[in-house]
């Protein structure tokens, strides 16, 4: 079971286990102020997209959004800084990349700070270029939101400067636009959320982050002017991070902070039709490219534009999918139309029919 | 919902720019699937929930029930005025104003969509 896959509703009532610390349980721990390796990614999950895409990962601004904070101090504003938030996720036990991903249930946003505490009114402002409507995150959709609930607890509580613990929750449909109040913030920031502010009878069943790999905070000490975000139950993590001092390649700058994402297995999601198989023999002649997302192959007949748009097999890595039985990548082959197929049929299919699982340690077509 | 990161989102909307002023031809459904085909030969490969939206009525259908493609008619041969992508993958494909398709990806795990154009290919979950 991939908890990083979607967020989902509220966590099921387990027994709660002890744990180290109810409060700053899992993700990355944060080391103030250092540079600290990011875990190594597993497989192609470390390398995606386009050259130098993958340097390219979070982008902080300032409350307007309006000053990027492209990894460095350049934009910094005397007396006020941007945190990135940055979630990190974990995919059996492997740290994903940092908001790199299309597929995976990142969540990157900036919050303004002012001083040591968070400055309510930059709550819900999309950072740039994140200038959606839809930035009072989470959820893209009336259902989908609801089933989140965000906790941004400030990493100052030990100062006592601000509150300890606060939720985001979906916008309500009714509500004005425009900052939130101080109220509203106080009422939606929940410290708890991550076990539906129920910490006393929920737990979180997934326990993702308290893998080696890059969890395991375990108290409130956080420093402050930092901050933590949870959503829901945990599959994912991130680290809130100070203007300037961004992810960028495989190192993280790690201030302080601890983003806890819900974002579970899929519901439902549609079996898998076919067994792990590598992916079909690429007829010669064709060409191949990388995918603009995912960190895929893609193989077609020369001269076809756009590609896939006609026969082809697209070969996508490790990592690529949450599914369980696509831990190890999947492709999918499609037809002259561009649809894809299912290759025990040769009939169009679902995803679960079209999307083939690969085999652990299948070679990408024309590597070795 | 799955998030895209910046260059994702940059890369992801600067491929759809290239719709905007074309004219939507045609929807190829099959059995698990929607193409959405484009005057220039891009094509939107649809597994997904989208919704169509008019004004102040929406229909939804999914790229993987083949019915719910007759939705889509209505804007069969209509340029695409406006086309946009949000944080989390959602693309809007306006036609007129208040009158489009959003194409919603499901956090199924599975690729929602994939959009094809002479610039690459781009798969969404």
């Amino acid at each position: 079971m991939d908890p990083c896959s979607s967020v989902s509703p509220p966590v099921p009532a387990v027994p709660r286990r002890p744990r180290s610390s109810p409060t700053w349980s899992r993700c990355r721990p944060p080391h103030p102020g250092a540079l600290v390796p990011r875990p190594r990614l597993r497989g192609a999950a470390r390398a995606r997209g386009p050259p130098g895409h993958q340097d390219r990962n979070v982008v902080a601004s300032d409350s307007q959004g309006a000053k990027p904070c492209h990894g460095d101090n350049s934009s910094h504003v005397a007396g006020r800084s941007c945190v990135v938030i940055a979630l990190q996720l974990y995919l059996d036990g492997y740290p994903m990349a940092t908001c790199r991903t299309m597929h995976r249930p990142v969540l990157c946003g900036v919050v303004s700070m002012s001083g040591a505490g968070f400055d309510p009114n930059a709550i819900g402002q999309p950072p740039s270029p994140y200038a959606s409507a839809d930035w009072d995150f989470p959820g893209t959709s009336a259902d989908t939101a609801a089933r989140f609930q965000v906790a941004l607890t400030d990493a100052a509580a030990t100062s006592g400067s601000t509150p300890a613990g606060r939720t985001w929750q979906p916008k309500q449909t009714d509500r004005p636009p425009g900052p939130l109040t101080q109220t509203e913030v106080t009422q939606r920031l929940q410290h708890y959320a991550y076990v539906n502010n129920d910490p006393l009878n929920l737990t979180d069943p997934r326990e993702l982050c308290d893998n080696p790999q890059g969890c395991g905070r375990s108290n409130g000490s956080l420093p402050g002017g930092t901050g933590a975000l949870a959503i829901g139950a945990t599959a994912a993590c991130a680290a809130a991070e100070p203007c300037g001092v961004i992810e960028l390649g495989g190192i993280a700058a790690v201030a302080a902070g601890v983003i806890i994402l819900n974002a579970q297995t899929p519901k439902n999601p549609q079996p898998i039709a076919n067994p792990p198989q590598p992916p079909p023999a690429i007829p010669e002649g064709w060409v191949s490219s990388p995918t603009n997302s995912g960190g895929g192959t893609i193989y077609y007949p020369p001269g076809q534009n756009p590609p896939g748009s006609g026969e082809s097999i697209r070969v996508m890595p490790p990592g690529s999918s949450p599914v369980p039985g696509l831990e190890d990548g999947y492709w999918v082959k499609t037809n002259n139309s561009g649809q894809p197929i299912n290759p025990a049929t040769g009939g169009t299919g679902t995803r679960g029919e079209t999307h083939v699982p690969r085999p652990p340690l299948t070679p990408t077509p024309g590597q070795r | 919902m799955a998030s895209l990161s910046q260059a994702e989102w940059e890369h992801l909307q600067a491929d759809l720019n290239g719709l905007k002023a074309l004219i939507f031809v045609g929807i190829l459904v099959g059995i698990g699937s929607m193409v959405l085909h484009f005057s220039d030969g891009s094509s939107l490969l649809v597994q997904c929930p989208f919704e169509v939206y008019d004004g102040g009525t929406s229909n939804k259908g999914h790229g993987e029930s083949p019915g719910t493609a007759v939705i889509l008619f209505g804007f069969l041969n209509e340029h695409v005025l406006d086309v946009s992508v949000d944080v989390v993958g959602r693309i809007t494909l306006e036609f007129s104003a208040g009158r489009g398709i959003r194409i919603i990806p499901d956090d199924s795990g599975f690729e929602s969509y994939v959009l094809r154009t002479s610039k690459g290919v781009s798969p969404v979950y």
